[in-house]
C-alpha cells in the first residue's frame, strides 16, 4: 500500500466536516446540539456554536477553562497574585494532553485531513487565479496569537466580574463567524438585532480570509491559526514522520507545487508548516518521499536503484 | 527497477515522553470534570463566537 490515491483526501475532509457538523436539524431549528458528544473536543477548529457542531472545538475549550479559572467565586480571582493561584489550579489538562497527543502521533496531519476550515480554504484556491506563497515571516504570527489571544487575554483580561473571556473566538476566529455567528444571525432575528462592531469586524476578517485563500494557500492555517501553532512543533518529534531519500531525490519540483502550503519539500519536508497531507509522497515520480512510524516500513532505494534514477534523469 | 529495501524506525525518547505526558494530562483534566466546564459553554450560544460580544 504505497500509494494513496489523490481523491482520497478530499473525501475524508468532506466526510470529516459532515461528521463533526451532523446535527443538520440544528440549521432548520436555529439552535445547537446539547448532547453528551459535546463533552468531547474534534482535534480541529471547529466552532460549538455552529448549529449542526456535535463535538467541542479544542481552542474554545483552553479559552473557556483558562477564563473561567476561579469559578464563581470572584474573591478566588481578585488581584494577580489570586488569578494566578485560581489558573494554576485549573490548567486545562484534558484539552492540553488532547492536542498534545494528536500531534505527538501525527503531527499536523489533522490539518491536513479533517480540518473543515482548511478544506474551505483549499477549494477556494482551486479557483483559476495568479497565485501567491507571501512573505514568510508572517508565518510566526499564529505563535503570538496563540500565546496572546488563547492564554494570556483569557487569563488575565478581566471583565467587571473578575472572569476572562475566549479572546480569540471574539476577535479572531473566521471559522466561528462562519460555522456559528452567520448562521445564527440568520436563524434568530432577536440576535441579529443585536449585532453590532463586533460582528462587522469579524465578518471583514472571514471575506478577508476567504478572498486571500483563493490566491494563498491555506493562509489562515499558515498565518493564523492557534492549532497550527500547538500541533506545528510536534511534526519533528511526532510517531509518524515524512521522510526523504535526498540522494535519490531528482529535484523536478513536483512536490514542492504540489504542497497545499507552498513548502519547498525537498528542504523543508516535516517542518512545523507541514500539514502530512501526503501529497507530495504521491505526486514524487521516483518514490523518494516515505511515510514512516510503527507498523509502517521506511521504504528506502538501494544506491543501485538511486545510481539508476540518477541516470535515466540525467 | 526492483522494491525498495525496507527497515523499520526506533522510535525517540521524546515522541514518547510526549504520548506519556499527554495521557497523563487527559486523565488529570478529565478527574478534574475539565469536560463538563466546557460543555456548559458549548451546548449555548457563545457570545463571543458569534461576534455579539
Amino acid at each position: 500500500m504505497h500509494r494513496i490515491g489523490l481523491n482520497i483526501r478530499f473525501w475524508v475532509q468532506a466526510a470529516a466536516t459532515l461528521l463533526t457538523n451532523a446535527y443538520l436539524k440544528g440549521f432548520k431549528a436555529g439552535t445547537l446540539y446539547t448532547g453528551s458528544l459535546k463533552h468531547v473536543c474534534v482535534p480541529t477548529l471547529n466552532c460549538y456554536s455552529c448549529p449542526a457542531a456535535m463535538y467541542s472545538c479544542p481552542i474554545g475549550a483552553l479559552q473557556v477553562t483558562i477564563a473561567g479559572a476561579g469559578g464563581l467565586d470572584i474573591t478566588a480571582t481578585q488581584g494577580l497574585w489570586a488569578r494566578l493561584v485560581a489558573i494554576s489550579t485549573s490548567l486545562p489538562m484534558l484539552t492540553i494532553g488532547f492536542l498534545m497527543l494528536v500531534g505527538g502521533v501525527v503531527g499536523r496531519a489533522a490539518c491536513g485531513w479533517i480540518c473543515p476550515f482548511g478544506w474551505l480554504q483549499e477549494l477556494l484556491n482551486k479557483i483559476p487565479s495568479p497565485k501567491f506563497n507571501g512573505p514568510q515571516f508572517v508565518k510566526y504570527a499564529k505563535y503570538i496569537i496563540l500565546i496572546v489571544f488563547v492564554f494570556l487575554l483569557p487569563a488575565f483580561w478581566l471583565d467587571e466580574f473578575d472572569g476572562g473571556e475566549p479572546s480569540f473566538c471574539k476577535y479572531v476566529c473566521p471559522a466561528g463567524t462562519l460555522e456559528g455567528g452567520l448562521p445564527i444571525a440568520l436563524l434568530q432575528p432577536q440576535i441579529r438585532s443585536q449585532l453590532g462592531w463586533l460582528f462587522t469586524w469579524k465578518a471583514s476578517m472571514l471575506a478577508l480570509i476567504l478572498v486571500l485563500s483563493v490566491f494563498f494557500r491555506r493562509p489562515f492555517c499558515r498565518w493564523i491559526c492557534p492549532l497550527g501553532a500547538f500541533y506545528g512543533p510536534l511534526n519533528r518529534v511526532s510517531l509518524y514522520k515524512l521522510e526523504i531519500n535526498k540522494d535519490a531525490c531528482i529535484e523536478c519540483g513536483a512536490c514542492s507545487k504540489k504542497c497545499p502550503v507552498s513548502l519547498d519539500v525537498p528542504r523543508q519536508l516535516d517542518n512545523a508548516e507541514c500539514l502530512r497531507c501526503l501529497e507530495c509522497r504521491n505526486i514524487c515520480p521516483v518514490n523518494v518521499i516515505s511515510l514512516t512510524g510503527p507498523g509502517l516500513k521506511t521504504e528506502l532505494l538501494t544506491p543501485k536503484q538511486t545510481a539508476e534514477i540518477n541516470e535515466q534523469t540525467d | 527497477m526492483t522494491n525498495p529495501v525496507t527497515e523499520a524506525k526506533p522510535v525517540k525518547l521524546a515522541t514518547l515522553l510526549i504520548i506519556i505526558v499527554a495521557l497523563l494530562l487527559m486523565f488529570a483534566g478529565f478527574r478534574n470534570g475539565e469536560h463538563a466546564s466546557y460543555f456548559m459553554k458549548a451546548i449555548m450560544v457563545c457570545s463571543q463566537c458569534i461576534g455579539l460580544g
